[in-house]
């Protein structure tokens, strides 16, 4: 039989990866296809009788949460196949047996071929993700601009940029009812006691508990990650987790990951959604980027000054009744980071 | 030629476009222009819609000759 499990510990598979994916490196490889929580396998691979790798697909394990029921699901990722006449098919029949591993099996917008192959298969696209955007110094404004303007006025624009910093900056907001954020290293147990809480105030939501936050958030290799706890009193209520890294334009990125909090206390998210822009710009952010589906995430990224560009479909196969679509889902870029994607 | 071999030239034909007397011959991916990934998923799917089946995982690269489709859909039937 030529499709295996991915293990972990298998050289071949993570050459194939290193070579024809990303050059991450076998512990990145590790970290990023830890088997489901019944021991599913992380992928799949088609390896000829001699040994060699044809193609992969991976799984990143998750569980769907709707209002009354939990299920089993993945995204997959990491889907390639050589190229040649042998290998024709071998992604369809990778992609058939993570459908059939998964239940709920979704991806990410991919390639140009993944577009083309996946309707064909009975595969939709969801719209309704969106990357919200907001500048926090003159250098990002300006970078924003610039893109909109004449070659001949980019300079001046980027050299006033800096007169524009003070009116792009956070403000610190005022915390409604006491409400703090306490920096940990990792969510304990005890915080899956707050995903409970909040879980049906979310659902339809991806997995949110501690296990599933320090893995994508603290054992991350390449860091860049920060976590809070946010409380209010002495009760813990939700979380902020954030991000940092570097752009391709050299600007330095802050990434609201994931915002939970009680969900029928609008002050509670727009303060949120401050205080976490203030603990970026702290950190030397020069923007903030935020992917939000629902209307009132939505809704307090705009009244903090952020603005909608580009959508982030997500494309899904079967999906249980009682989940709607994805569209409809409370999504944010802890489930769709294309960094770990 | 058989029945079963019968429907699957035709099926072949229709994804590919060729004459079913080209088909009867013999096809496999490297003798067809444009039997690359996304073809041979319109060509699965026809035989599955065709057929009523719906093939294993690891069947699915195998169906690129009239023989191994014709021993594959048998073994569905």
């Amino acid at each position: 039989m030529p499709i295996l499990g991915f293990d972990p510990t298998d050289r071949a598979v993570a050459a194939f990866l290193d070579a024809h994916v990303s050059a991450r490196g076998a512990a990145h490889w590790r970290w990023k296809y830890r088997p489901g929580p019944a021991g599913e396998p992380a992928g799949f691979a088609w390896r000829e009788a001699n040994g060699q790798i044809l193609g992969y697909i991976g799984l990143m394990w998750t569980t769907l949460c709707t209002a009354t029921a939990q299920h089993r699901a993945a995204w997959f990722v990491d889907w390639h196949v050589l190229p040649g006449d042998r290998a024709v098919g071998v992604g369809f029949g990778l992609l058939r047996k993570a459908e059939a591993a998964a239940g709920v099996l979704l991806t990410l917008q991919g390639s140009a071929d993944t577009r083309q192959i996946l309707p064909r298969l009975g595969w939709k696209e969801a719209a309704g993700p969106k990357t919200f955007v907001r500048p926090l110094t003159g250098r990002a404004w300006a970078a924003a601009a610039t893109r909109r303007l004449p070659a001949p006025l980019r300079p001046l624009v980027a050299a006033g940029a800096a007169l524009a910093t003070p009116f792009v900056r956070a403000t610190a907001p005022a915390a409604p009812g006491g409400a703090r954020l306490v920096p940990v290293e990792r969510f304990d147990t005890a915080h899956d006691a707050v995903w409970a809480a909040r879980r049906t105030e979310f659902a339809p939501a991806l997995r949110r508990d501690s296990d599933y936050l320090n893995y994508f958030c603290a054992d991350y290799p390449d860091g860049g990650y920060r976590r809070w706890v946010v409380q209010q009193g002495d009760a813990a209520v939700g979380h902020l987790i954030t991000r940092i890294d570097v752009d391709r334009r050299g600007l330095r990125r802050g990434r609201l990951v994931d915002l939970l909090w009680p969900r029928a206390n609008r002050a509670l998210s727009a303060w949120l959604v401050a205080a976490a822009c203030r603990e970026l710009q702290n950190d030397g952010t020069d923007y903030v980027e935020c992917v939000a589906s629902v209307g009132d995430l939505c809704g307090a990224l705009v009244a903090a000054g952020f603005r909608a560009r580009r959508p982030v479909p997500i494309w899904y196969h079967r999906l249980p009744a009682d989940a709607g679509e994805p569209g409809s889902w409370y999504v944010t870029l802890l489930d769709c980071d294309r960094a770990y994607r | 030629m058989s029945e079963l071999r019968n429907r699957i030239v035709t099926v072949v034909s229709g994804v590919f476009k060729l004459p079913p007397e080209v088909v009867a011959r013999g096809v496999t991916p490297d003798q067809v222009d444009g039997w690359d990934s996304e073809k041979h998923v319109e060509l699965v799917v026809a035989l599955e819609e065709q057929f009523g089946c719906m093939f294993e995982a690891e069947e699915v690269p195998e169906l690129t000759s009239l023989e191994q489709m014709e021993r594959i859909i048998s073994h569905h039937a």
